[in-house]
């Protein structure tokens, strides 16, 4: 039997530093210098034939409006089990703010165990590098990292690989056994019902 | 807290602004008699489970809350007549007397039949949306709310500047309109409209009701539930009559960790009432009894107090401002009452001046509704995207 997966998965770092970007190429394969706000939608959907039996439907949230200066709100975090937290290569200030955004992420949102969210660092705009770059293995396992890619969003450089990698990660996660979510919360229709399991009325009496 | 088919949560859904929260229902109405607290059976499946009720009271109790639903010529008779009365002359005895007004309806005794058979029958319209009870409340508590709205403005391109408070407004004296405000940096930020908190309007441009209106409020952090059960993880609405002669009736809300509003072990707790004193004297009288704290006197097996605070707020929905400039709008604060109709009419309003031919938060396209396929063919995309 096929089964279908859904994450959501936050998209974020310092400004400019290419989020957009790498959504627009990851999903809808394009790229471009100028960019607008996308208006009205919260995330972009990426549809995976992941493997013979699996389909996996990936929210990708972008951040919108005024969060883009950081301190995100619990609401953009909330039910996301996993981050691409990215800087840009070539400002050296973007990589000094990936610790604040990996604080911001911790604090926020954990998996039902307590743990942190798999998060995975991207190195963008590497098609501007001229030199070889530092390693950032030790950065990353010393700062919680699972992984991190040199990336590109405008010569499609490993991005679909930095994909696959957070997307691994969620799936042990998802098939190590875990204590059951709060059962007993419940939404009034959005997005969440696809998630989850929630209270319908029928276990209540009515006059 | 917000009542299941209040209009704060029917603007949520229809705005779909509801995708961003979660909620609790709220899992049991409580009351406090004869220094006891109690649970109020609220549901036919309450009714039946109560150990307090003897059968005959379940009968009657049964069958009241099916025949208030319909309005007949026998309630219309005690119109303006306290419902209380009203309950006395259907031989219901004391226990469900207290129950339906003060935790049912949650009126005063004095309140008349048509007032308290409306409430009734709201709480009994709320009853089974959702749960056991008619009351939800957000996960992370109500500050929630406000976070929703602004995601969903953000997503639509809302700009939020942050720590920008506003210090001062420039009216034009011809048009009497409000051109900019200068924040306390001294940057200029022009706006073609203002929508202000009252509590930044000076007192000779506000019309408060006289004597000015207070609320008195009370937050705790306790160490257990006032009526333990097996669960730890109960949602309590507290339903607490005068406990003397001219003291008010109070409204007490406890919520469990599961809220996320408190660590485990723990439960947060809010009482509020309509002020007679301070929030002090009109408050702490009720804390110390129901509650260990330092002041009470015997070492009964309550709840501890951990922590408290008390203070006073001006009741928001007796302010009103004039004299402002057309284009400057205020809203006003929270309220005593339960739920936020106050708070959801102003905004509705406020809109509506400033954008007469729109329609109020509409409800937001779904992002799911845009499909891409992964297989597509670059550029080519499969686009099912309605409308913008
Ligand atoms: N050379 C190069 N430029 C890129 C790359 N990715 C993004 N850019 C450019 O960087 C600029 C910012 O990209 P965005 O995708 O808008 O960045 P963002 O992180 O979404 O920015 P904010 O939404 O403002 O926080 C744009 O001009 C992009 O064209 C890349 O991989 N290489
Ligand atoms: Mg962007």
């Amino acid at each position: 039997m096929q089964q279908e997966l859904l994450f959501k998965v936050l998209v974020i770092g310092d400004l400019g530093v290419g989020k957009t970007s790498i959504i627009k190429r990851y999903v809808h394969q394009i790229f471009s210098q100028h960019y607008r706000a996308t208006i009205g939608v919260d995330f972009a959907l990426k549809v995976l034939q992941w493997d013979h039996d699996t389909v996996i439907r990936l929210q990708l949230w972008d951040i919108a409006g005024q969060e883009r200066y950081g301190n995100m709100t619990r609401v953009y975090y909330r039910e996301a089990v996993g981050a691409l937290v990215v800087f840009d290569v070539s400002r050296a200030s973007t990589f000094d703010a990936v610790l604040k955004w990996k604080d911001d992420l911790d604090s926020k949102v954990t998996l039902n165990n307590g743990r942190p969210v798999p998060a995975v660092l991207l190195a963008n705009k590497s098609d501007q590098l001229g030199s070889q770059q530092p390693k950032l293995d030790s950065f990353c396992r010393d700062n919680g990292f699972v992984s991190w890619f040199e990336t590109s969003a405008k010569e499609n450089t490993n991005i679909e690989e930095a994909a696959r990698c957070l997307i691994k990660h969620i799936l042990d996660i998802e098939e190590s056994p875990m204590s059951e979510r709060d059962p007993g919360s419940l939404t009034l229709s959005g997005y969440a019902n696809a998630t989850k399991d929630h209270l319908k009325c029928s276990s209540c009496s009515k006059w | 807290m917000m009542y299941s088919r209040g209009s704060l949560v029917d603007l949520l859904i229809k705005s779909n602004v509801s995708r961003y929260a979660e909620f609790k229902n709220v899992s049991r109405i409580l009351t406090y008699r004869h220094d006891n607290v109690e649970q109020v059976p609220c549901s036919r499946a309450d009714v039946f489970a109560s150990r307090q009720l003897s059968v005959v009271e379940k009968r009657k109790l049964m069958r009241f809350l099916t025949s208030c639903v319909e309005d007949t010529e026998e309630q219309q008779a005690y119109n303006g007549r306290p419902y209380l009365e009203f309950l006395r002359d259907q031989q219901l005895g004391d226990n469900l007397q207290h129950f339906l007004v003060h935790s049912i309806a949650m009126v005063t005794e004095d309140t008349p039949t048509e007032a308290g058979l409306a409430s009734t029958r709201h709480f009994l319209r709320c009853l089974g949306r959702y749960g056991n009870t008619p009351f939800l409340f957000p996960v992370y508590g109500l500050g929630e709310i406000p976070q929703c709205f602004c995601r969903m403005c953000a997503v639509f391109g809302g700009i939020y500047c942050l720590r920008h408070s506003v210090h001062c407004v420039i009216v034009d004296q011809e048009s009497n309109r409000c051109k900019a405000v200068i924040d306390i940096r001294g940057q200029r930020i022009s706006c073609s409209h203002f929508v202000v908190e009252d509590g930044y309007v000076a007192a000779e441009r506000k019309k408060v009701a006289t004597p000015t209106r207070f609320i008195s409020r009370a937050v705790l952090i306790t160490d257990g539930s006032v009526l333990p059960t097996d669960s730890e993880q109960q949602v309590s609405m507290v339903t607490l009559p005068p406990i003397a002669a001219g003291s008010p009736s109070v409204k007490m809300v406890e919520l469990c960790p599961s809220t996320m509003t408190c660590p485990p072990g723990t439960y947060l707790v809010h009482l509020t009432c309509q002020s007679t004193g301070s929030a002090y004297q009109d408050l702490s009288p009720l804390v110390t009894r129901m509650f260990h704290t330092p002041e009470s006197h015997d070492q009964g097996k309550r709840p501890s107090v951990l922590w408290c605070l008390y203070f006073n707020m001006v009741d928001g929905s007796a302010v009103d401002c004039h004299n402002l400039p057309s284009n400057v709008h205020v809203c006003s604060g929270p309220d005593g009452e339960l739920g936020h109709e106050h708070a959801i009419t102003q905004a509705e309003s406020i809109f509506r001046k400033i954008l007469p031919q729109e329609e109020f938060c509409p409800p937001a396209p779904n992002p799911e509704d845009i499909i891409y396929d992964a297989d597509t063919a670059e550029g080519d995309v499969l686009s099912r995207q309605t409308e913008e």
